[in-house]
């Protein structure tokens, strides 16, 4: 009423309630807007900008306009490659793991056996930790002769530790490990939420028809928790690609690049080499990526839809 | 009678303007030099003593210098922050983002690395040629080139460091172990601790800058002229020269002999390795300079002798045994500080007769020739005399250097001295 949005017939409009309600309703898009455009968009757009010059990032006015000279670098770059790959490795299997092993521990939960109530708090508490603190922990456990090591040692004596995060062919996969533990209680929370919407009479259907466990499982809950499972692959998936905080803890990229990351060397980049535009190239590499997963995601639900 | 008052009141506030402006114009020096000064000293050294030499040549130079004063940290932090030492994993994120926004400290601690040159080539820093001349120790020439660029200082070294390999005395007699002159020793060295279930030399190289380390020791003996690293870093020689080809191979040697404790590539410098040291499981650690022995010593407690000797000579090196070494701590001055002069001041505090007495007192080596007291401890004195002939460590390529590090992980990890130069040559090529 205040607003304009008045029955027919009330008193005359004064000049406040002329206000139409497109009107309004840009008002109150507006300040969304603007935060979005400031503190997405632009930095984005400065980013493609930027990603055209050679520009050490001292001087703002010190710049020389270089074109695709960046890109073609990367395409050169075998570090960048290898970033690349292990940046895709790590994205599909954390993808992968958080989505089964959330979707598995709420199923559990949800099945309320004993004490389902403290593991869905206990899977959770991990996501509130700091990533890094969660890399400082999982370096001391993996470390030549951290508690995992002790732990082998009891059950197979060995002459030397293994080198969880000294070995290439192991350290990335320690990276998805403790990936894994943070981050399997928020899918779990997901895939809970959605069970807890389950169509019932679908469930007591195929009760009814004597369908096994395992067929319901197959053949009801997870058709319906797709809209969930894309919900949560996509943001699984823009995590992955922008993995920094648990690489750089726990391994700096290396051992010799075997955990290099898209987002470890972009950094290298812009604070080591002073490169800011062959940086600002790779960051676009992961928005472009990122931004490829959203479409997928999003034809993807449209089609769920049709 | 009205004009004569209108005149009269005009006369006065004329007067009374004068009086105003001449007043302000007499007082205003006055209030311009009872302005405070801060200024902002940024560091990420807060390990060892480094702190207590720092706040000891604010104190003096504050006490000479009145409405100066030295905030270590962001001044916008405030008292609450009190002295505030930045990580130096985020330290050169941080310096950066500062300079850019024309926001830097006006006493800023650089590493002797590449970013160094970095900031000098994108004038963001002060040359400090002319300002050496006075009130400056003379410091040792090698320093001086290592802060040198173009023809111009550009930084003031505190203190120098030298690197060597610390060792269990203790347990070195009890098995009659004798220091090591030579790589063969040392692998002999090595075997004899793991016979007797000890691991030989403790390294965290996880975050990569002591790899390097283990290469420049070798390319002490591999390049006798002290030379081909800034030879190669100026273009002059390549990246793929026999001294450094042999240096790595040496590397790869040893660490296929097993001279190294496993898992050096998980663990950082100084927390796993020193752990590893400290709790008796490896008789010696590397690197190991004047910068930690502080903290190793807290870390022994007494539960063993400890001492250091340099890295061994490779087999037939007639050269003498040396240490590597270089500038510890160096601070520079920002183009963008209000009060250079003032900030340039502070430098002389740091590196006066007074702060050359701080820095031996806290078992530091000044970067000039400056007395040792006689009652200095052994492992100070040790230190002192590896330093007269430490070689270089310092390659100013960052691609370079980066790609040393990454390949002398990829060592450490069982691959081939080759490797490393096949790393620096491509990343020289860049």
């Amino acid at each position: 009423m205040a607003f304009g949005l008045g029955r027919a017939g009330s008193s005359p409009p004064s000049p406040r309630r002329a206000v139409s309600p497109a009107t309004l309703g840009l008002a109150f898009v507006l300040p969304s807007v603007a935060v979005f455009a400031l503190f997405l968009v632009l930095p984005v757009v400065a980013v493609a900008g930027i990603s055209v010059l050679e520009w050490a990032g001292f001087r703002l006015g010190d710049w020389t306009f270089v074109g695709a000279e960046k890109f073609e670098k990367a395409l050169r770059d075998p570090v960048f490659w290898r970033a690349f790959t292990n940046t895709l490795l790590f994205t599909v299997a954390t993808t992968v793991l958080l989505n089964i092993t959330g979707f598995g521990y709420a199923l559990l939960i949800a099945s309320r056996v004993r004490g389902s109530t403290l593991a869905k708090a206990a899977l959770f508490l991990p996501v509130l930790l700091s990533p890094v603190i969660v890399a400082l922990m999982w370096t001391r456990l993996l470390d030549a002769f951290g508690a995992a090591n002790q732990v082998i040692t009891i059950f197979a004596p060995q002459g030397r530790p293994t080198l969880f995060l000294g070995d290439p062919d192991l350290a990335l996969a320690s990276i998805v490990v403790a990936t894994i533990w943070q981050f399997t209680g928020y899918n779990m929370l997901l895939y809970y939420a959605g069970l807890q919407n389950l169509p019932r009479d679908q469930l007591d259907a195929a009760g009814i028809d004597g369908a096994s466990k395992w067929a319901t499982i197959r053949n009801v809950v997870i058709p319906s928790l797709y809209p969930v499972m894309g919900t949560a692959i996509l943001l699984n998936v823009i995590g992955g690609l922008r993995v920094f905080d648990l690489v750089y803890v726990m391994t700096r990229g290396g051992p010799n690049r075997s955990t290099e990351v898209l987002a470890t060397y972009m950094y290298e980049q812009a604070f080591k080499f002073s490169d800011m535009g062959y940086a600002s190239a790779i960051a676009l590499v992961i928005v472009v990526l990122s931004v490829t997963a959203a479409i997928l995601r999003i034809r993807w639900g449209s089609r769920l839809h049709d | 009678m009205h004009m004569r008052s209108g005149g009269s009141v005009w006369r006065r506030s004329a007067l009374l303007m004068g009086t105003v402006l001449a007043g302000s114009l007499v007082l205003a020096p006055a209030a311009v030099a009872q302005d405070p000064i801060e200024l902002e000293m940024w560091s990420w050294n807060n390990e060892g003593a480094y702190p207590l030499v720092h706040e000891d040549a604010i104190k003096r130079f504050e006490a000479a210098n009145p409405g100066v004063t030295v905030k270590r940290g962001q001044s916008n932090c405030g008292d609450a922050c009190g002295a505030l030492y930045f990580g130096y994993t985020d330290y050169l994120t941080k310096f950066k983002a500062a300079t850019a926004a024309d926001e830097p400290p006006c006493i800023a601690q650089i590493p002797w690395a590449g970013e160094f040159l970095d900031y000098v080539n994108s004038g963001e820093l002060i040359p400090l040629t002319e300002a050496i001349k006075t009130g400056y120790p003379a410091f040792f020439d090698p320093i001086v080139s290592i802060v040198s660029s173009n023809g111009d200082v550009w930084a003031i070294p505190l203190d120098v460091n030298t690197l060597q390999i610390a060792y269990n005395k203790t347990k070195f007699d009890e098995l009659d172990i004798a220091v090591p002159q030579t790589q063969s020793e040392l692998q002999a060295a090595a075997n004899t601790l793991s016979e007797h279930g000890l691991f030989g030399i403790a390294m965290g190289t996880k975050d990569k800058w002591s790899a390097g380390d283990l290469f420049f020791a070798q390319v002490a003996y591999t390049d006798g002229t002290n030379s081909k690293l800034a030879a190669a870093d100026a273009g002059e020689t390549g990246w793929d020269d026999a001294a450094f080809a042999a240096a790595a191979d040496n590397v790869a040697a040893m660490v296929a002999g097993g001279v190294f404790a496993p898992g050096a590539n998980s663990m950082d410098a100084f927390i796993g390795n020193m752990e590893l040291f400290a709790n008796g499981a490896a008789g010696m650690m590397y690197p190991v300079g004047n910068f930690v022995t502080a903290g190793v010593a807290a870390a022994v407690d007494g539960a063993f002798e400890w001492s250091l000797f340099p890295f061994p000579k490779p087999d037939g090196s007639t050269l003498d045994n040396r240490a590597t070494g270089g500038v510890a701590e160096m601070f520079t001055v920002t183009a963008d500080c209000a009060h250079p002069d003032e900030a340039i001041e502070f430098l002389r505090y740091l590196v006066n007769d007074e702060g050359g007495a701080a820095l031996v007192a806290n078992d530091f080596i000044p970067s000039w020739d400056f007395p040792v007291p006689a009652d200095k401890s052994e492992l100070y004195t040790n230190m002192v005399t590896a330093q007269a002939t430490a070689n270089n460590r310092t390659i100013y390529n960052t691609k370079v250097y980066a790609e040393l590090l990454n390949a002398m992980q990829g060592i450490m990890d069982g691959e081939p001295g080759s490797t490393v130069i096949d790393a620096m040559v491509a990343a020289g090529a860049q």
